[in-house]
């Protein structure tokens, strides 16, 4: 017998196979990845039921109409990146929040409630060879029950690659809230949470939002809607 | 030393080599995997201390291990720069309590148990907040069996006192009726999958529900409970 083949028997193998895997196992958390991926959450029940006519990035004006929606002009801007930091292009952002009085576009709530016909409601924006979106839409407010939230979904051609909300930093309503209360890792609850700042040079008192979205790009990530 | 031969030299060396490359290997291997959870702090307090349970909970809180992650340099003192999510500074500052624009793991364990408090104050999902009822994601949760209309709906659809009544008188003759149909049996099983209902749990008080106290509660009602019809 030739000492290598003693040297590497099975066992031997078997045994530093055991002690690589242990490296192996560990080199994620020796080298961070660059970003976290914004976490998931429920799509909940009022993803528009019939889509607008009208599902452009502005959600402040309906089709050609003068009369802008009630609420506070949020510019709401954000990159789509993946986990390396490498924008997402031709990714679409798919928005949609309750008006300033608290109803959705959905025959299930706004066929029982009045709501604000000039707010839009929904809508969506493809990304920039950045990554880069951008919205026109009001600073969200409070559904019943619920804390303010805006819902997002982000798609790549016919793959969903994430379903969540995210909500305004510091409110007060957010800690008891049943949606965002299902994110126990703080640093999680921070991925979902925004500032509301206000634009200085901006009469009306509009605000700006910065809502980076980091996405997985593997396909076991296609999100499975919980039923709920 | 020689028990057989010229060749029992290099055997006795080969096994000795096996012995010390697998043991190597293991060695690396297990101090790989300790290796995180034996990290010590700059200051080289010792891992353990007793009484100090809940220092050493956030000393592995997903705060502590998700920013010093990003100390590349591995000296306990983690710069801005360092944290390449900007998403993450407002967490950053956050924790720079002495604002010196380095985190260390201690700012880092406070910060987790400040943000873990400010959460426990209010965790605690089944207790009924005053004019709060529990809710489902959107407002409503699953309805708990035989439930005609759950309550956030009829707050909803501005039920007037007359509709409620008529609501609650029907909604106990259905749970009289559906107790009567179901055996002793299946109540309990509906029980049992009702009390392991996820986030959200059952619905607040169903509508026309019979009065709490009684035993076996409300899905599994003892047939004796049964209001009159």
């Amino acid at each position: 017998m030739k000492f290598s083949d003693r040297v590497l028997t099975r066992r031997d193998a078997l045994r530093g196979g055991l002690a690589l895997g242990a490296l192996g196992l560990f080199t994620p958390d020796m080298f961070a990845r660059e970003l976290a991926r914004t976490p998931a959450l429920t799509e909940g029940p009022f993803y528009p039921d019939r889509l607008p006519l009208d599902t452009d990035n502005d959600l402040i004006i309906v089709n050609k109409s003068i009369t802008p929606a009630v609420g506070e002009v949020t510019h709401l801007t954000g990159q789509v990146l993946d986990i390396n930091g490498s924008p997402v292009k031709d990714a679409v952002v798919e928005i949609w929040q309750v008006d300033a009085k608290g109803v959705y576009l959905h025959s299930a709530d706004s066929g029982r409630r009045q709501r604000d016909t000039n707010f839009q409601g929904f809508g969506r924006c493809t990304t920039t060879d950045k990554g880069e979106y951008r919205f026109r839409t009001i600073k969200p407010v409070a559904y019943p029950g619920r804390t303010p939230h805006i819902h997002v979904k982000v798609k790549k051609g016919r793959r969903e690659l994430l379903t969540t909300q995210f909500f305004i930093n510091g409110h007060a309503q957010n800690r008891n809230d049943m949606v965002f209360r299902q994110l126990r890792d703080p640093i999680d609850r921070e991925l979902v949470m925004i500032d509301f700042k206000p634009i200085k040079e901006s009469k009306i008192g509009e605000l700006s939002a910065r809502f980076d979205i980091v996405v997985g790009l593997t396909p076991d990530d296609s999100p499975r809607e919980r039923k709920r | 030393m020689r028990p057989a031969g010229r060749s029992s030299q290099p055997y006795w060396k080969d096994v000795f080599m096996r012995k010390l490359v697998t043991s190597f290997a293991a060695l690396v291997g297990a101090a790989l995997l300790l290796a995180p959870g034996f990290a010590q702090p700059p200051n080289g307090r010792p891992p353990r201390e007793p009484g100090k349970e809940k220092a050493k909970d956030y000393a592995k809180s997903s705060i502590v291990t998700r920013m010093m992650a990003f100390n590349k340099k591995g000296d306990g003192k983690l710069t801005k720069d360092e944290v390449t999510d900007p998403r993450l500074h407002r967490l950053f500052d956050q924790a720079d309590t002495n604002k010196d624009g380095i985190v260390t793991r201690e700012e880092l364990i406070a910060l987790a148990e400040k943000l873990d408090a400010e959460v426990g104050a209010d965790d605690n999902p089944r207790g009924p907040g005053p004019g709060r009822p529990g809710r489902g994601p959107e407002g409503f949760g699953p309805p708990r069996p035989g439930e005609i209309l759950p309550r956030p709906l009829q707050e909803r659809l501005n039920l007037s006192e007359k509709q409620k009544k008529q609501l609650d008188a029907l909604q106990k003759e259905v749970d009289s009726k559906l107790a009567k149909i179901l055996t002793n049996e299946q109540r309990k099983q509906l029980a049992e999958m009702r009390g392991r209902g996820g986030p959200g749990g059952p619905p607040p008080d169903g509508p026309g529900g019979p009065p709490p106290g009684g035993p076996g509660g409300r899905p599994a009602r003892p047939g004796g409970d049964r209001p009159p019809e």
